[in-house]
């Protein structure tokens, strides 16, 4: 089964380099989202195995998705895509649910193999 | 300004080049920028607030911001359009908050990117504030990142 997957970044060309190497790996990426309170939105819609989330975004940022997500769905698999910010943000963005942390710039081979070990073969 | 203020934002740049972009930077020695004679076409600037407060920008000339954005995106702009000035914008976006990461001790708080282009534009600094120029060289031409940052009285 193809596992699917909701991308989040406030930056419209990271998402698509995002949704490129998403794509060419084999998952089927089922929707976007710019900012924090669309990707809640967007995960209660589209129900995606695995969601991408960048921290740092205008209006509702990253960590308020987290926490939206994770209360909505508290076995999501959510693999922050962000700068690395100061340790006390990321270590809050674990302490709320997040499953793996990719820092910016990523080489888009780590952020695959990143992305794929959250979902191994079979388990979608 | 601290010259402690300007090897996060060297790292980063190289960094950032390399790790997104596939492009090798070599890096030229620093100088202070004096007047306000643009060096490129493409200019993203991102201003820097907290502990100290500033802007720091990244200069491309077209060849290079055209290419950055192709290595991005698996394909090439034909001119200097939005898919360009996304990639430039996103580059220092990242370059910044990559330098804030290893500048904690200032809580900096980054802006959203702003991309100015054309020939012949002026990116200005405030008066008080003394920007230091990086230039490197790449296969697509001179890159730039100026930093000027300094600290807050409290």
């Amino acid at each position: 089964m193809t596992k699917t997957l909701l991308v989040t970044d406030d930056a419209l060309i990271i998402r698509q380099i995002i949704k490129d190497m998403a794509t060419n790996a084999g998952w089927e990426v089922v929707g976007e989202a710019a900012n924090g309170q669309e990707a809640i939105d967007r995960y209660r819609e589209l129900r995606p195995d695995a969601v991408t989330l960048d921290l740092v975004m205008p209006d509702h940022d990253g960590l308020h998705a987290l926490h939206g997500i994770m209360e909505f769905d508290p076995e999501a698999k959510v693999l922050v895509v962000s700068a690395l910010e100061q340790r006390g943000v990321l270590k809050n963005a674990f302490k709320a649910g997040a499953a793996d942390f990719v820092a910016k710039p990523f080489d888009k081979q780590n952020l695959q193999a990143t992305l794929d070990q959250l979902l191994p073969e079979g388990s979608s | 300004m601290k010259a402690e203020y300007i090897n996060p934002f060297l790292t980063s740049t190289i960094s950032a080049f390399e790790t997104m972009l596939g492009c090798t930077l070599t890096r030229g020695t620093p100088y202070i920028k004096n007047g306000s004679q643009p060096e490129h076409e493409v200019s993203g600037v991102i201003g820097l607030s907290g502990q100290a407060k500033g802007t720091v920008v990244l200069g491309l000339g077209r060849e290079a911001a055209i290419s950055a954005a192709e290595a991005l995106l698996q394909e090439r702009p034909p001119e200097i359009n939005g898919d360009v000035t996304d990639a430039v914008g996103e580059l220092a976006n990242i370059i910044a908050g990559s330098a804030k990461a290893k500048l904690e001790h200032l809580q900096l708080s980054v802006s959203l990117p702003t991309v100015i282009t054309g020939k012949g534009h002026c990116v200005e600094f405030p008066r008080q504030v003394t920007p230091i120029c990086i230039p490197f060289e790449s296969a697509w031409g001179p890159v730039t990142v100026e930093v000027g940052l300094t600290a807050q009285l409290t």
